[in-house]
């Protein structure tokens, strides 16, 4: 009996979906799993029907054991060791078995290697969870790997959310590798975002062949499995701990719609403001493009496309993009110091610091904005400024001259002061007149202008694919 | 009426001076106290708005170097400073500082602020154009007889 996909509404729990794979006989396979006991394949022998699923479960609990059948490494806790762990449990799935059954199997190797939580308390909660696995025998691989936080305060609770998590990989990989975007909204069946967060995915191989991880990164943003997904300039998907632990970050949120010479002087001053800082001098800094789901969902729901035209132009730059649930900047800064107490740096134009002393968006927090400050401005973090100018009345606006609401100057000045708020002074004058949305409407009514308010490759990129409407002028007519 | 400012921050000059000149003022502009000090010998400023911490010669020094100069007319100084504890606002108005303006301001506030500089200035050199009036006219044989007194 070969798996069907869920008749929706009413998907399977946890139990039903183990006892589908156990008796869809094509799928054999094997379990490798380090770090929170055997709680995915316990699933399996739990539910009866395994012999027909599971070739072999392993738990090279040992280092020098791990090491012995998936090559050393410095740790065993991350995506190298989990891709060498299925690699090798897959390749030895196919080798020993695929002589005798190769035919009718279609072989998997699924793996997790996982840090519970300790005796003391003291470790990070987290772990890589993958499955490699041919969606049909003898087709080529495929594979999804994921990275989670388990969020339970006890062991037992965190053993038991991997269990649940490991399964629902393994049938959304079985039976929705057709449809990437419901699998990951079945990800957390049976577990909420309280116990579990999915903060990375990324599908490869044969079955996923057309899928782009970077609108699955946005998914898992969307979908609530995570705050905050990132990836690379070249759409590679990233761990954002791997990224960011200990280091010095720089962040510059915008819509980036499209991304304009403004966007990138932004960043250039506040990138060479921030390496004068004595704290990161000399240093990495880690620099990031944030998209909010605020921003993407500007339009009342999510356009892909439009995301994509966005990522595709930042990736022009070289730029690493962070998308975000966190419209209120001290929300961002929590999750950017959970991973770094190095020096943090958000780069903003003076709008949006005019915005961020607006009350009006801290009606939720029983401290209001003094709260919100307060979270924001701890750990040192540094907001840099961009100045504004207006081309109606040529009025220039900087932090030394910024209006806010009478009853917050004081407190304003205390933050200038104090240099949590610095003006950045090394910016470009012929870039001030550019606003993107100027560009923006440029680009649809077809005023060629909207190239010189962007970088070369940006406009390069969007005159090729045809980016926010963009259409080439019409050649000169033919003659005769 | 001539304003030299002297801001070691290119926004603020920048500010400041795009303020000035809106409000029709005519505006010089110094990178620091020393700069701001050579202008100031070469010409006549009634008015003077100053950084304090800048380098080479801080805002305060300049205000001192003002206030012991030998100018026939009053210069009314500002110190415009992101400084803001009381023991900064009496150590500069104590080195002769006229009137003291937090950053971040407010353009309007810096405008009346200067208006009212203005006000003294204007009333300092009528004063000192009717002193000199009276000393000429002191000075002159015969005027006496005009006012006979009592």
């Amino acid at each position: 009996m070969a798996l069907t996909p869920d008749p929706r509404p009413g998907k399977p729990g946890t139990r039903e979906k183990a006892l589908r794979i156990n008796l869809d006989l094509s799928r054999y396979g094997t379990f490798a799993e380090i770090g929170a006991g055997q709680e995915v394949v316990r699933w399996f022998f739990r539910v009866g029907g395994a012999a027909g699923t599971v070739a072999k479960s392993i738990s090279a609990y040992d280092m020098a054991v791990s090491d012995a059948y998936y090559g050393p490494c410095e740790r065993y806790v991350c995506r190298q060791r989990l891709q060498s762990m299925l690699d090798a449990e897959f390749e030895g799935a196919v080798r020993q078995l695929g002589p005798t059954r190769g035919d009718a199997a279609a072989f998997f190797a699924f793996a997790d290697t996982v840090s519970a939580r300790n005796y003391k308390g003291t470790n990070e909660c987290h772990g890589w969870l993958g499955v490699k696995f041919q969606a049909r025998p003898h087709a080529p691989q495929s594979q999804v790997i994921i990275h989670v936080r388990m969020l339970d305060a006890e062991n037992a609770q965190q053993q038991e959310a991997l269990g649940v998590v490991g399964v629902n990989l393994l049938y959304g990989a079985f039976a929705h590798h057709h449809e990437p975007g419901y699998l990951v909204d079945t990800l957390l069946d049976d577990l909420s975002v309280q116990r579990l967060e999915v903060d990375m995915i990324e599908f490869s191989g044969d079955a996923f062949r057309e899928v782009d991880n970077r609108v699955m990164s946005l998914k898992l943003v969307q979908l609530g499995l995570t705050d905050a997904a990132m990836f690379a300039a070249d759409g590679t998907v990233l761990q954002p701990s791997e990224v960011l632990y200990k280091k010095r970050i720089l962040v510059e949120r915008g819509s980036f719609r499209p991304v304009t010479h403004v966007h990138l002087d932004l960043l250039r001053c506040a990138r060479e403001t921030f390496l004068r800082e004595p704290e990161v001098r000399g240093e990495t800094v880690v620099q990031l493009a944030e998209i909010t789901m605020r921003s993407l969902l500007a339009g009342g729901e999510v356009d892909y496309r439009d995301f994509l035209a966005r990522a595709d132009l930042l990736a022009a730059e070289g730029l690493t993009v962070l998308i975000s649930d966190y419209f209120e900047y001290y929300r961002l800064a929590a999750y950017l110091a959970r991973h770094t107490k190095q020096r943090i740096g958000i780069a903003m134009g003076i709008a949006g610091l005019r915005e961020l002393f607006n009350e009006k968006y801290y009606t939720g927090l029983e401290g209001g904005i003094l709260e919100s400050f307060g979270r924001l401005f701890k750990n040192d973090l540094k907001l840099y400024i961009y100045p504004h100018l207006d081309p109606a009345t040529g009025e220039f606006t900087a932090v030394q001259n910024l209006e806010v609401a009478p009853s917050l100057r004081k407190l304003y000045g205390y933050l200038v002061d104090r240099g949590c708020i610095e003006q950045l002074n090394n910016f470009d004058e012929k870039y001030l007149p550019i606003f993107a949305a100027d560009a923006l409407k440029k680009i649809g009514t077809g005023d060629p202008s909207w190239e010189e308010m962007v970088p070369s490759g940006v406009a390069g990129v969007i005159k090729h694919r045809g980016y926010f409407g963009y259409r080439p002028a019409p050649g000169p007519a033919p003659h005769g | 009426m001539k304003i030299l400012i002297a801001d070691d921050d290119p926004v603020s000059r920048r500010l400041l001076q795009s303020y000035l000149q809106k409000w029709g003022y005519e505006v010089a502009v110094a990178i620091n106290g020393a700069e701001a000090w050579r202008l100031f010998e070469q010409d006549e400023f009634p008015v003077v708005i100053t950084d304090w911490v800048m380098p080479e010669m801080d805002g305060v020094e300049l205000i001192r170097r003002i206030r012991a100069s030998q100018r026939p007319n009053y210069v009314y100084t500002i110190l415009l400073t992101a400084r803001w504890q009381k023991e900064d606002l009496i150590e500069g108005m104590g080195a002769g500082a006229d009137d003291f303006v937090n950053k971040p301001f407010l353009g309007e506030e810096l405008r009346v602020r200067l208006r009212a500089g203005e006000r003294i200035v204007n009333l300092e050199r009528t004063l000192a154009d009717q002193n000199r009036a009276l000393r000429e006219s002191r000075a002159t044989p015969g005027a006496a007889a005009d006012h006979p007194g009592v």
